[in-house]
C-alpha cells in the first residue's frame, strides 16, 4: 500500500511537471504585447512632420500608413507549419497617429491575452484581409471594430494596405502631387513565415515586428513606384497592386522579443 | 347698452386672455410643482424594460454604453426631455428646437442661434445612426459619446446658455419629470434627479435614432425594386474605382456602406491655409491640440443628406450641386488636405446622376416615424 502511494504521487509530479508536445505549459497563460515598429529605410516613419528622400531625386510625406494583419500565430515547437496557436483573426496595424519620433519609437501595440506560456519556434501571419473575412463587410461589425471600415462598398471587400501622403516631384519643395495607393483583393493577400525560436513566459510578454515602409514602394533603384509616373492607384494597375502587395510581405520582419 | 357694451368687451377680453395662456404654455409634459420641494418621494411604479432596436439584417448592433443600457422608460424620458425648452435658462429652446425630425434632426440654416440670440459657430449635425459613431461626436469630436452631447450643450453660451443646477432645481420640482426619472432609472427622491441622468436619458434616446430604411437600402438589400438608369450611373460614380476609362469621385473612401462615414475627422479642402495655424475653424485641431487635425472636421453620414441642407460645418454649401463643385474642383490648399480630394471632371450629367443616387439615400419612414417624434 505504501508503494502504491509513493508511485501514484510520482506520477502525478511528473505529469504536472510535463510541458505539453508544444513545450508549453497550457495551464500558464500571458498577455502579450504584440507590437509593430514603422521606418522609411533607416529613418522612423512619421506622418506629416518628417519628409523623406526618394528614387530619382523625389521627396515624399506620408499621412496614412496601415495595413490588416490576419490570423496570426504561433508555430508551436513540435509542431508542424499549420499547427499554431492563433493570437488574432484580424487586426489594423495604423500610423496615421504616430507624428514624432517618439510614437515611432513606441509603434504600434495589439494586446493579446492568454497566450499559453512555452517554447515556440516561429510565427505565422498574413498581410490583408483573410478570404474569409474578405467576403464580410463593415454591415456586420459595431464599430469600433477592424473590419468597420476600409471597405470597396460595390466590388472587392476590404482595402488591405494604403499609403497616403504627398510628392515632391519637381524638387520645388511643394509636395504637390497627392499619393493614394489603396491595395485589395484575394490575390493580393499574402502570408508570411517568421523561424524564429522564442518563448512566452512571464518575462517573455512581447512580439516585435518591423515594417519598411520604403520597401512597400521601392524594390530596388530600378523598381520602384514612381509619382512622377503613377500617384493614385486604388488596385486598377494589377501589375502595381501585385508590386506592392509582394513588397509589403518583404517589408515586414520579425524584430524578436 | 354701455353696460352691455363693457361686459361683451370683458369676455372678449378674458377669452383673449384665456387663449393667450394656453398658448404661451411651455410645450412639455407638465410644469412647476408649486406644492413640491427639490427632495420629494416619487412614487411611481419602476418596471425596467430593455429597448429593443427594430434593425433590419444590413445593420449591426448598435454601440450601448455598459453604463447606460437602454430601456423602454429611459428612451421615452429622453424624447420628453429632447422636446422640452425647460433645458434652457428661459425656457425657449429644446433640442428640437435646431434638430428637428423633418430634416433627419438638423435644420435649414447655416448656423444655429442660441437662447441669448447670439449666432453659433457651426451648421448642426443630424442625429441619426449616432449609436454607431465609435469616435467623437460634434464636427470637432469635443463629445464622446450622445450623452455627452447632450450634457455640454445645456451649458454652451451660444446654445441653451442654462446651468446644471438650475436644469437639476426646475426638473426635481417639475409635476411630470420626477415621475418619468423614476420610471426609467428607479430612483426614489427627486433630489436623485441629476445631470447624469437627465444627459443618459437623452443619449438613450438619441441612440435609438436609427436611419436604415431609405429607398437605396430596399433597393440593395431588401431587393425591392430597382435603381433607375440615372441613379445606377450615380452608384457608379459614387463607389466604383477600379475602371480606369471612367475619372471617379472616390466618394466612397469617406461614405461607404452601411452609414456613408467613416467616422473620422479629415481636412476636406474647404480653406486655404498656408500654416496649419491659419485654419479659420481649427475644427478638431482646437480640441485635440494637434496641429495636424486643424481645419479637420467629423465626416458626416450622407444618409438623408437631401434632407440637412445647407451643408459642411459651417453651412457655406446651399445645395449638393455646390457641395459637388467643390469636391470636383479639388479643394484648396493645405499641408494637410486629405489625399483623397482631388481634382476631377464632373459633367451635368454626373452630377444629376449623383444627385439621383444621394436622394435614394432619404429614409422617409425615419423622418416620419412617430416615435422619434414630440410625445403628445
Amino acid at each position: 500500500m505504501k508503494n502504491l502511494i509513493w508511485i501514484l504521487s510520482f506520477a502525478f509530479l511528473a505529469f504536472a511537471g510535463c510541458e505539453n508536445e508544444n513545450g508549453a505549459n497550457t495551464d500558464q497563460k500571458q498577455d502579450v504585447a504584440v507590437n509593430f515598429q514603422a521606418s522609411f529605410g533607416q529613418q522612423p516613419l512619421v506622418m506629416f512632420a518628417q519628409d523623406y528622400a526618394y528614387e530619382a531625386n523625389m521627396r515624399m510625406k506620408f499621412q496614412l500608413f496601415q495595413f490588416y494583419v490576419s490570423d496570426l500565430g504561433l508555430l508551436k515547437q513540435n509542431g508542424s507549419q499549420t499547427d499554431t496557436v492563433k493570437l488574432f483573426d484580424i487586426e489594423l496595424i495604423n500610423f496615421k497617429d504616430v507624428q514624432n519620433t517618439t510614437q515611432a519609437a513606441a509603434g504600434i501595440t495589439v494586446d493579446v491575452k492568454d497566450v499559453p506560456e512555452g517554447k515556440y519556434k516561429g510565427v505565422v501571419m498574413g498581410l490583408g484581409v483573410s478570404p474569409v473575412l474578405n467576403a464580410t463587410s463593415p454591415n456586420s461589425y459595431t464599430p469600433p471594430h477592424p473590419l468597420d471600415g476600409n471597405y470597396w462598398s460595390w466590388a472587392r471587400g476590404y482595402i488591405f494596405f494604403k499609403v497616403e501622403g504627398n510628392a515632391d516631384v519637381k524638387g520645388d519643395g511643394q509636395y504637390a502631387e497627392k499619393l493614394t495607393f489603396h491595395i485589395g483583393e484575394n490575390q493580393f493577400y499574402r502570408t508570411k513565415t517568421f523561424l524564429q525560436d522564442f518563448t512566452i513566459d512571464e518575462k517573455h510578454k512581447t512580439l516585435s515586428f518591423h515594417v519598411d515602409a520604403r520597401r512597400v514602394l521601392v524594390s530596388s533603384a530600378t523598381d520602384f513606384v514612381d509619382f512622377r509616373k503613377v500617384t493614385i492607384d486604388h488596385t486598377t494597375d494589377m501589375t502595381l497592386a501585385k508590386f506592392m502587395a509582394d513588397n509589403l510581405q518583404a517589408a515586414v520582419s520579425m524584430s524578436g522579443q | 347698452m354701455n353696460h352691455s357694451r363693457t361686459i361683451a368687451f370683458g369676455i372678449l377680453g378674458l377669452l383673449a386672455f384665456s387663449l393667450a395662456a394656453v398658448s404661451c404654455e411651455p410645450d412639455t409634459p407638465g410644469t412647476d410643482c408649486t406644492d413640491c420641494t427639490t427632495d420629494d418621494r416619487i412614487t411611481a411604479t419602476y418596471d425596467p424594460k430593455p429597448y429593443a432596436f427594430n434593425l433590419p439584417s444590413w445593420f449591426p448592433a448598435p454601440i450601448i454604453l455598459p453604463d447606460n443600457p437602454l430601456t423602454v422608460d429611459g428612451v421615452e424620458l429622453g424624447r420628453h426631455l429632447f422636446y422640452d425648452p425647460i433645458l434652457s435658462v428661459d425656457s425657449t429652446l429644446a433640442c428640437a428646437s435646431c434638430h428637428r425630425q423633418e430634416k433627419s434632426f438638423a435644420n435649414d440654416r447655416p448656423v444655429n442661434t442660441g437662447v441669448l440670440g447670439l449666432p453659433g459657430k457651426r451648421n448642426a449635425m443630424a442625429l441619426i445612426n449616432l449609436a454607431y459613431n465609435p469616435r467623437g461626436f460634434f464636427w470637432d469630436g469635443r463629445a464622446a459619446s450622445p450623452e455627452e452631447i447632450a450634457f455640454v450643450t445645456i451649458e454652451d453660451h451660444l446654445e441653451n446658455n442654462d446651468t446644471w443646477d438650475n436644469v437639476e432645481r426646475k426638473l426635481r420640482k417639475h409635476k411630470s419629470y420626477p415621475q418619468l426619472f423614476r420610471k426609467a432609472f428607479g430612483i426614489e427622491r427627486t433630489s436623485e434627479i441629476t445631470r447624469d441622468l437627465a444627459s443618459k436619458a437623452i443619449g438613450q434616446f438619441v441612440r435609438t435614432l436609427v436611419s436604415a430604411q431609405a429607398r437605396y437600402d430596399r433597393v440593395l438589400w431588401a431587393r425591392q425594386g430597382f435603381p433607375t438608369d440615372s441613379e445606377q450611373r450615380g452608384i457608379s460614380l459614387f463607389f466604383i474605382e477600379d475602371d480606369q476609362t471612367v475619372e471617379h469621385p472616390g466618394c466612397s473612401h469617406c461614405h461607404f456602406n452601411p452609414f456613408f462615414s467613416d467616422h473620422n475627422f479629415r481636412n476636406n479642402g474647404l480653406d486655404s491655409a498656408a500654416t496649419l495655424d491659419q485654419f479659420p475653424d481649427l475644427g478638431r485641431g482646437a480640441i485635440s491640440k494637434n496641429q495636424y487635425d486643424n481645419g479637420r472636421f467629423k465626416v458626416p453620414s450622407l444618409r438623408n443628406v437631401e434632407l440637412t441642407a445647407p451643408y459642411m460645418h459651417d453651412g457655406r454649401f446651399k445645395t449638393l450641386e455646390e457641395v459637388l463643385n467643390h469636391y470636383s474642383s479639388g479643394g484648396h490648399p493645405a499641408a494637410n488636405v486629405d489625399p483623397n480630394i482631388l481634382k476631377f471632371t464632373l459633367t451635368d450629367q454626373d452630377k444629376a446622376d449623383l444627385i439621383a443616387f444621394l436622394k435614394m439615400l432619404t429614409d422617409t419612414a425615419f423622418v416620419n416615424n412617430p416615435a422619434f417624434g414630440k410625445p403628445l
